[in-house]
């Protein structure tokens, strides 16, 4: 279980250079699961997204002494994880010179063969429905199907307004829906 | 759940499962935030070392090509010329023709040595023309040492030597301070023998000498007084002198006040008082003083308030000068005695000397010889130092005691 520690704490606590280590070792229990769920449905590979939760986390090391309380701690997370999701798709794309359908089709036989996913056929088939959305559609579908989280919310993650978020959103469960429904 | 009524709306959608369906390895987040740590740690030290501990120089990659390339030239010249020394075109190949000739000039060369000839008996004569040319070269540097001796100075050299350790060893042996007088040791035995026959007679009272009584008892008080007026006579440097032939003088000028005391206390003698005089002289004196009153009441009477009458007891005119000449004489023994440097001749002009001026000298002679005791005698002939006679000096004492 994570620790539900404040984030007012442990912001508190970094700001003090003595207890500086021991404020993000906090923020890492507090933060590490949600993070790691979060890049492992983008990038769907184990590896993938241990590689990309470690640097997430160097880069909140490195940001948090800037970082303004007028956004929420687990959404300025969010925000990083999820550029350095779309980073790491887009070097992906290019070292392999494949267009965004051929990654998805390569995120497709990741899933087939990954050992470390335990889902039925109808969270396989969801999984590869959503391997079809554009990113940021994913992203938001994501974000409130598996993370509950609210439009404002995903708002302050993704930068975009709410009413956009709720289009993508809705554009993005039709997609899942049709996918689930076609394949049937 | 209000979120999740949006889900009615996709029936398809909501019949799949909406856990999670990936996985992680066992322990996975248990460990996770160990290593997201130490990757942290390794980055910030990955970004700071290289900027703060390493540096090169200015423009150092810009040239490092060119330095590189250079360098490689360099070494492939080096390795060109192997050990970089240079020879002549063609010198290892006259190289060992090169070598045979030189080997043959060297032979000739050696070979010319054997053509030096020397005289004939030349070493024979070598040793001696050597020792001759060093006895040379040693009389020309003597000579140029300017050092000359006197003519046949080595011939008495070694005399000269002998009687200088001589004077030497005798100036040694005066250095040790032991100087005796001359012909010390020639009269050493006759002075021993002399002074063991004193000592046996001053120790052996059995070989017939007799002493005054109490003469040892007085002896070292005479010898320390002896001492001293030696002491005093030998250092003229106390300060004490005395009229110039005293001391020539003084044993007669003992003797003759001797001879005056023996004539003052005969004629001290000579005056007599009847038998019993003295006894009857106090009564007599109180009887004529204190009168008629009884003896007890005189005894009785208090001293302070009745005054004795005090009379002249020798109102004669001879008794006060023989009393005052008693006194002088006492008083000028003691003065003479205690202070002899002190005397001058005056005392030759008192009444003393006036009195004794008239007796004669054949007297006082004749006085001294049947008067002086034997202990005076024998204490006088030892002091002057003259040989003791001692068969004379029994006989004198016999008959000293036979007068006594």
């Amino acid at each position: 279980m994570p620790i539900e520690i404040d984030d007012a704490v442990i912001l508190s606590k970094f700001q003090d250079e003595k207890t500086r280590n021991e404020a993000f070792n906090l923020l890492l229990k507090k933060y590490q699961q949600k993070i790691y769920w979060h890049v492992r449905r983008m990038v769907i590979d184990h590896d993938d997204a241990d590689d990309l939760v470690q640097d997430v986390f160097i880069k909140v090391w490195k940001n948090l002494a800037g970082f303004r309380s007028d956004a929420q701690l687990y959404t300025w997370m969010y925000r990083i994880a999820t550029n350095e999701c779309i980073t790491f798709l887009n070097k992906k794309k290019a070292k392999n010179n494949i267009s965004l359908d051929d990654v998805a089709y390569e995120l497709a036989d990741t899933l087939a063969d990954s050992t470390y996913f335990n889902g039925d056929a109808a969270q396989r088939k969801l999984q590869e429905a959503l391997l079809t959305l554009p990113e940021k559609q994913k992203l938001v579908f994501n974000m409130k199907y598996y993370d509950d989280m609210k439009y404002e919310e995903i708002s302050e993650v993704l930068g975009t307004s709410v009413g956009a978020l709720k289009a993508s959103f809705h554009l993005a469960v039709k997609k899942i829906e049709a996918h689930l429904l076609g394949h049937d | 759940m209000e979120n999740r009524e949006w889900l009615n709306d996709y029936p398809s959608l909501k019949q799949v499962n909406p856990v999670n369906p990936f996985t992680v390895p066992e322990g996975y987040f248990d460990s996770l935030g160990s290593r997201i740590v130490s990757l942290k740690n390794l980055d910030a030290l990955k970004n700071n070392t290289p900027a703060k501990d390493f540096t090169v120089p200015e423009n150092y990659f810009e040239e490092l090509t060119n330095n590189i390339q250079s360098r490689i030239a360099i070494e492939t010249t080096l390795n060109n010329e192997d050990t970089g020394f240079a020879v002549p075109e063609g010198y290892f190949e006259g190289l060992a023709s090169n070598i045979q000739s030189r080997i043959a000039v060297e032979e000739a060369l050696n070979t010319e040595d054997a053509g030096f000839a020397v005289p004939e008996g030349y070493f024979d004569g070598l040793a001696n023309n050597i020792q001759s040319r060093i006895a040379v070269e040693e009389a020309l540097n003597t000579q140029d040492a300017g050092f000359g001796v006197p003519e046949g100075y080595f011939d008495e050299l070694a005399a000269n030597i002998q009687s200088r350790i001589a004077l030497e060893e005798a100036l040694n042996t005066e250095d040790a301070g032991f100087a005796i007088p001359g012909g010390y040791f020639d009269e050493l035995t006759a002075n021993i023998q002399s002074r063991i026959a004193v000592e046996e007679a001053l120790n052996t009272e059995d070989a017939g000498f007799a002493i005054p009584d109490g003469y040892f008892d007085e002896l070292a008080a005479n010898i320390q007084s002896r001492l001293a007026i030696e002491e005093v006579l030998n250092t003229e440097d106390a300060g004490f002198a005395v009229p110039e032939g005293y001391f020539d003088e003084l044993a007669d000028n003992i003797q003759s006040r001797m001879m005056v005391e023996e004539v003052m206390a005969e004629q001290a003698e000579a005056f007599a008082v009847p038998e019993g005089y003295f006894e009857k002289l106090n009564q007599s004196i109180l009887d004529k003083t204190i009168g008629a009153q009884p003896a007890e009441k005189a005894v009785k009477a208090v001293p302070s308030k009745r005054r004795g009458i005090v009379r002249k007891m020798y109102a004669s005119t001879f008794f006060k000068y023989a009393t005052a000449a008693c006194f002088a004489v006492a008083i000028g023994t003691g003065i003479l005695l205690m202070q002899p440097a002190a005397q001058d001749n005056s005392h030759q002009h008192s009444f003393l000397h006036k009195e004794l001026s008239g007796v004669p000298i054949d007297d006082i002679k004749s006085y001294l010889e049947s008067n002086v005791d034997g202990g005076e005698t024998q204490q006088s002939v030892i002091n002057q130092g003259a040989p003791v006679n001692d068969a004379q000096l029994k006989k004198d004492l016999q008959n000293i005691d036979t007068l006594q």
